[in-house]
């Protein structure tokens, strides 16, 4: 299962850049090519994609979304167990420890509880929500995203 | 392939300074499962027999278990596994943190490190590559700072680091491996072998998902144990713990105990909340396994009332996938940024084995211990040891550079360790452990070097509890705590998914049926050796396991995950398999297959007073049924020729 790049593709190098995961190859206007071994099915190439030249595992042809309309997560901190399995997975590495926020210490908020520490590095591949225990992760339209 | 595996190991060979995958078959998961079985299966066929431990030749494997990184909780321990420095043995130990998702999302079941690096390397490893790197500028390098470097020049996801301190870089035969700024895999001398190997660190960083078979019945699984998990009712206090352990230790009959207690003490307080309760029950061992509770009495354990602890905490620490949390973040005074609360070993072993009751030297001696790599059971050990030959004039202040060693002295102890980590003048004498140390100094010292087959014995006195001796002296791996005990039967409550598993026979008893040697005992024994293997397989925590096999789901989620269709006592012949691997290996490698025990350990001479008053035990016919149990020679220990046909099999695996 992988993502797969067609003949559409100008070979623009954005998906090459935003893969978190280097799956992608490529140069400038020439066909890129995503390594199926690396690919982890983020979807992130065909989210940014303005040439429909992306395929889904499924082979369908994957939709852009505008980086201000991403899904990203967002948390119900009362059923959090603190478990930092979201904060593993990521693959950008958006997701941080409260406790490590920079941000000021909100008391309701658990130290050891997770947050989007990073929004504008997260690419909604919704991995955290998926593999949350208690489902308390819910991919939303965040007010100030910055895509 | 079965799912919850990705079927590749990575092999770097520090001299050649290559790295190479290799596939592993299926069968060798279908044999061993996959973690610490996986690190048996290579290390018994890749290792030579009589290897040197600090030599080229010596494999050393880190591996995550097989549910880690499926959605399944309390199951991110990673193992690492090598012939042991200090014992001659087998060699294992086994860390939280953060390292096992990270190995696993990096798309390998194991790394494994031969030969002997020119110069020092780390690993580097990310989901595009797998390379060797220059560490020389991180060599000499405290593990926290090597963890901090080696993150710095990271970008995006972040590394997940184990690194050795100078203690490893330096051979001591204590030295443990670190992840996570002051988690440990501390047992074994491991960190010695990756020293020897001039190997300074692995960071690995991955994102390859871990493929289920069923992800909706896992997921049902894992929400019925949160149930249990997060049950967490207002509870007795610091003082109510002493108390009720004064009562257990004083009361003629023993009572069952239920890990959901346990798991309550955990997530409030995490491992120190047994501090005096274990001194009370006759648990902690004391003045180097002399003394009592009544010399480490509750006016001087007060210093170590988990409340006290708690008030340190400025909050918890998760490992990967666990709810509970017992790990604390404390502010150190006098040091920026955040500690890791000490453990109840670190505390016991550098506390009441001492007799100090200064708290605050345990906090900053336990951040020594985590920034050096050292072993903080065998380094309160060996100071025990040291302070005991000092007060008997076999050491003096000549050797001691002028320390006067006391018992409870902190300040002296201190200045002690810090020897010991820098490998200084007597500290370098004392650097590997208690037994070479008695060899070293002579002088009959031996009777005040307590250790289990070399390795210094963890802060659970088999006196008040046989299960723990017994264990000390039978596993591959001698002197460790973290196996069996006749406590820890009763918490893992096999009995309720196991046939071949015994059930206690009613929830009050004599405490003299602890000292028996019967069948049921030794079955007790020998169920907790096979689920130790099942539950090091799968990288689940041994305080989940406490919990109890009915509430958290091992068997099921293993069956969810890999999609195979086995019994409970199936997966227990399985860890039964893997007990005899590490077996096999010990006698492949000349080392004992029973491991001595220090008298002090066993109670030849009982002690006189305290909740161990009049105790011993006697291994010398409950090994045998044991052995029996484990399918292995009554009369040697050896494993059955049955077990190792497919270990032995030639081939290219």
């Amino acid at each position: 299962m992988a993502y797969r790049i067609i003949e559409s593709c100008t070979g623009c190098t954005l998906c090459v850049r935003k893969c978190p995961v280097e799956a992608i190859s490529g140069v400038r206007k020439e066909l890129h090519r995503i390594d199926a071994a690396i690919c982890i099915d983020c979807g992130v190439c065909g989210r940014v994609c303005a040439f429909h030249a992306i395929l889904d595992p499924k082979g369908h042809e994957a939709q852009r979304v505008r980086p201000e309309e991403w899904q990203k997560p967002s948390w119900s901190i009362k059923e959090c167990v603190a478990c930092t399995i979201c904060v593993d997975i990521c693959p950008t590495g958006s997701i941080g420890l409260w406790r490590n926020s920079s941000q000021q210490q909100d008391k309701d908020y658990p130290s050891d509880a997770p947050y989007l520490a990073n929004p504008e590095t997260c690419i909604a591949c919704a991995f955290c929500a998926r593999d949350c225990p208690t489902g308390c992760i819910s991919m939303q339209k965040l007010a100030l995203t910055v895509g | 392939m079965i799912k919850g595996v990705t079927g590749k190991i990575l092999w770097v060979n520090l001299s050649a300074g290559t790295c190479q995958v290799e596939e592993v078959p299926e069968s060798v998961y279908e044999h061993y499962l996959a973690g610490i079985g996986l690190a048996a299966y290579y290390l018994y066929r890749r290792i030579p027999a009589k290897a040197e431990a600090l030599g080229p030749e010596n494999v050393l494997a880190f591996v995550p278990g097989l549910l880690t990184g499926t959605g399944a909780l309390m199951t991110g321990r990673w193992m690492v596994a090598g012939k042991s420095p200090l014992t001659g043995t087998w060699g294992d130990a086994n860390c939280g943190g953060t390292l096992a998702p990270a190995i696993k999302a990096a798309g390998f079941d194991g790394i494994f490190f031969s030969g002997i690096s020119p110069k020092p390397v780390y690993l580097y490893v990310d989901h595009n590559r797998a390379e060797l790197r220059d560490a020389t500028d991180l060599w000499g390098k405290d593990a926290r700072e090597t963890e901090t470097l080696i993150q710095a020049s990271n970008q995006g996801k972040p590394l997940q680091v184990a690194c050795i301190g100078p203690a490893g870089e330096k051979l001591s035969l204590i030295a443990g491996i670190v992840n996570d700024q002051g988690r440990m895999a501390a047992r074994s001398g491991l960190g010695a072998v990756m020293g020897s190997k001039r190997l300074k660190a692995l960071a690995i960083k991955g994102s390859h998902p871990v493929m289920v078979a069923d992800r909706e019945s896992l997921k049902k699984l894992t929400t019925g144990f949160l149930k249990f998990a997060q049950f967490q009712p207002p509870f007795l206090n610091g003082n109510g713990l002493r108390f009720l352990g004064t009562m257990l230790g004083k009361m003629p009959l023993a009572m069952r105990q239920d890990g959901m207690l346990y798991k309550v003490f955990l997530k409030k307080w995490g491992t120190v909340s047994m501090n005096e309760y274990s001194i009370q029950t006759g648990d902690s061992p004391i003045r180097n396994w002399t003394g009592s509770n009544l010399d480490f009495n509750a006016k001087k354990a007060a210093s170590i009332d988990p409340d006290e602890l708690l008030k340190r905490e400025t909050g918890k620490y998760h490992c990967y996938a666990c709810p509970i949390g017992c790990g604390g973040l404390c502010e150190l005074p006098g040091r920026e940024g955040d500690t890791h609360k000490p453990e109840y070993e670190t505390i016991l072993a550098l506390g009441g084995l001492l007799m100090n009751e200064d708290v605050d030297s345990l906090f900053e001696m336990n951040e020594r211990l985590n920034r050096a790599g050292l072993d903080s059971i065998s380094a309160g050990g060996v100071i025990a040891f040291a302070i005991e030959c000092f007060e008997r004039g076999i050491l003096t202040m000549a050797d001691t550079d002028g320390i006067v060693l006391k018992w409870g002295n902190s300040e002296a102890i201190m200045a002690l360790l810090q020897k010991i980590i820098d490998r200084e003048g007597i500290g370098d004498l004392l650097a590997d452990g208690t037994k070479l140390a008695a060899k070293r100094i002579g002088k009959g010292s031996d009777e005040f070097a307590v250790n289990a087959g070399g390795q210094e014995a963890a802060m659970h006195d088999g006196r008040a509890d046989p299960g723990f001796a017994l264990h000390y002296a039978v596993e591959p791996t001698p002197g460790r705590h973290t196996v069996g005990s006749q406590l820890y039967y009763e918490m893992y409550r096999l009995w309720k998914k196991s046939n071949s598993a015994p059930k206690p026979p009613s929830l009050f008893f004599s405490k003299n049926k602890r000292y028996e040697v019967n069948a049921y005992l030794a079955g007790m024994a020998a169920a907790n050796s096979k689920f130790k293997m099942v539950i090091d397989a799968t990288g689940l925590c041994i305080f989940g396991a406490f919990i109890g096999v009915d509430r958290i789901p091992v068997f099921e989620w293993l069956n969810a995950v890999t999609g195979w269709q086995k019994t409970p006592d199936e997966y227990l012949e399985l860890g039964r398999q893997i007990s005899s691997l590490r077996q096999a290996f010990n006698e492949k490698q000349g080392a004992p297959l029973r491991h001595e025990l220090s008298p002090r350990l066993l109670g030849t001479l009982p002690l006189t007073e305290g909740a161990n008053k009049g105790r011993s035990v006697n291994l010398d016919a409950m090994v045998p049924l044991y052995w029996g149990l484990m399918g292995w020679d009554a009369a040697t220990g050896q494993p059955a020729t049955a077990d190792l046909v497919y270990v032995q099999q030639e081939g290219s695996v």
